[in-house]
């Protein structure tokens, strides 16, 4: 069998004295939990005041890495952000409290559909400015994240995938 | 064998979907509109296979075929999601599948699907429920190393088939599909198997014999199908519907070895999902997922959840490729 294109989780780290941001790619799955990503992940966020996770370009989580992430921002005292949260990610989070109240969400990647050419491309929203914190997401337009005359249509319903955010309210 | 139809709300359109499915199986029809009838029909024991079709309210019905001597599969029409139903009460365990209506319409291929497994017994296969006219391939997963390669594969072989297409589209398929891959299989070397039960999900794993897990998957043009086999035939109906059902803590317990998202994430992403088990031999799940991937229309779709025990003494099945 080849080698696959997909690799384990690895990191790319750009580190100021008191900011830090994590780009974390590949999988995040059981391995993140003894590998020695994990220590660098914990002495960033150990020493640093603010830390942001982004998870634009991680290919695929299982329970068990989101398990390995959920105690660690749940355990930590730094400001942790979580950014580009990709659709598969947020679809994970809203089974299970995977992101804890204190940690900041930034952007999520939200799916658009063009009918015409059944092409899906994602635009990034920064939650509280692009998509703000509603009770409920039910007739939530989300168009406005869109060049005027775009053909593209919201492929996702905003309720399933934006729901957890209401918590945050 | 007999067809025992007790749908008293179901509409008309349905019923004719369900009527044209089992005259094509060459069922014999028994169409009822009182109880009493039913239970007649279901004691009568002129023919030794019967299957009763009802709706998911009809819980002493189910309670009472379940009971009769011989063999007597129950099929529950379900108008409101499984997790509801599941949710309400104990009765509505031990069904041989749960199928779901669109728009008031039933899948006749559905129907023929499940009365030719109970027919035939052989429950095992993905090739019930998708061809393998386009791709098909199948692996053993022995430990770290080849689960991470079996992983990959699936991905990478989603991934090509949108080459030249839409990235993102496929990109989402690759990643719900092996996503769903990787919790079936953590299931079954950590959960089905006694010896991994207690052992942390990081520490590595090495199978041997009946450990070792079987993945396969295909895709005809329409769907990909996904089939993972362990040894052990230990999932419970009773399991599987509690992990469907069950509501998430607002935090996750550090004490657990998993997020445990497993079964219920998979439900709410495929289309059908399939748990065959030949009890202490053998347990296959089968996913299918729709390759016309678009978010708002899968969260309206139906879905369809099958659940077929074999007796203990059936000879056991096994296939495979090696890797």
């Amino acid at each position: 069998m080849n080698a696959s294109k997909q690799t384990p989780a690895r990191l790319i780290i750009e580190s100021m004295p008191e900011v830090a941001k994590i780009q974390v790619k590949g999988w995040l799955d059981e391995r993140i939990e003894t590998s020695d990503l994990a220590k660098e992940v914990q002495g960033m966020i150990g020493s640093h005041q603010h830390v942001t996770l982004d998870f634009g370009e991680l290919d695929r989580a299982n329970s068990s890495g989101l398990r390995y992430l959920a105690l660690l921002l749940q355990k930590h005292q730094s400001q942790v952000s979580v950014d580009f949260l990709p659709v598969f990610f947020v679809e994970l989070i809203n089974f299970a409290a995977i992101i804890p109240l204190k940690t900041e969400i930034k952007h999520i990647l939200i799916p658009f559909y063009n009918p015409n050419s059944d092409e899906l491309v994602e635009v990034s929203a920064l939650v509280g400015k692009d998509i703000p914190i509603l009770e409920q997401y039910e007739n939530f337009d989300c168009t406005h994240l869109l060049p005027e005359g775009s053909p593209l249509v919201p492929d996702f319903d905003p309720e399933d995938l934006l729901g957890f955010l209401s918590d945050r309210l | 064998m007999r067809a025992v139809i007790y749908t008293p709300s179901i509409k008309a359109r349905a019923m004719a979907s369900l009527r044209l499915a089992l005259n094509s199986a060459n069922l014999e029809l028994c169409v009822c509109d009182q109880e009493e009838q039913v239970r007649r029909q279901l004691a009568e024991k002129s023919d030794p296979m019967r299957v009763l079709i009802t709706e998911a309210c009809e819980r002493n019905l189910v309670a009472y075929a379940r009971s009769q001597e011989g063999k007597c599969a129950t099929l529950l029409l379900m108008s409101e999601s499984l997790q509801r139903a599941g949710a309400d009460d104990q009765p509505v365990l031990g069904n041989d599948a749960y199928i779901a209506q669109e728009n008031d319409h039933i899948n006749v291929g559905e129907i023929l699907t499940i009365i030719n497994k109970f027919r035939s017994g052989n429950i095992f296969g993905l090739d019930h429920y998708i061809s393998d006219r386009l791709m098909r391939s199948a692996y053993r997963i022995k430990n770290n190393d080849s689960k991470d390669l079996v992983l990959g594969r699936i991905y990478d072989s989603v991934l090509d088939l949108g080459h030249g297409m839409s990235e993102v589209k496929f990109k989402y398929l690759a990643q719900r599909f092996s996503t769903i891959a990787d919790e079936l299989v953590m299931n079954s070397v950590f959960h089905a198997n006694p010896r991994f039960e207690s052992q942390p999900r990081s520490e590595p794993f090495h199978l041997q014999g009946e450990e070792i897990v079987h993945v396969e998957w295909r895709y005809d043009g329409d769907y990909f199908g996904l089939s993972i086999k362990d040894g052990f035939g230990a999932l419970g109906q009773e399991t599987v519907l509690r992990y469907l059902t069950r509501v998430f803590p607002a935090v996750i317990d550090e004490t657990r070895l998993t997020a445990g998202l497993g079964l219920k994430y998979i439900y709410e992403k495929v289309e059908k999902l399939v748990v065959n088990v030949h009890p202490n031999h053998q347990t296959e799940v089968i996913c299918l997922m729709s390759v016309d991937y678009h978010g708002r229309r899968r969260g309206a779709c139906s879905k369809s959840f099958h659940y077929f025990s074999l007796p203990e003494q059936v000879a056991k099945l096994n296939h495979g490729v090696a890797i």
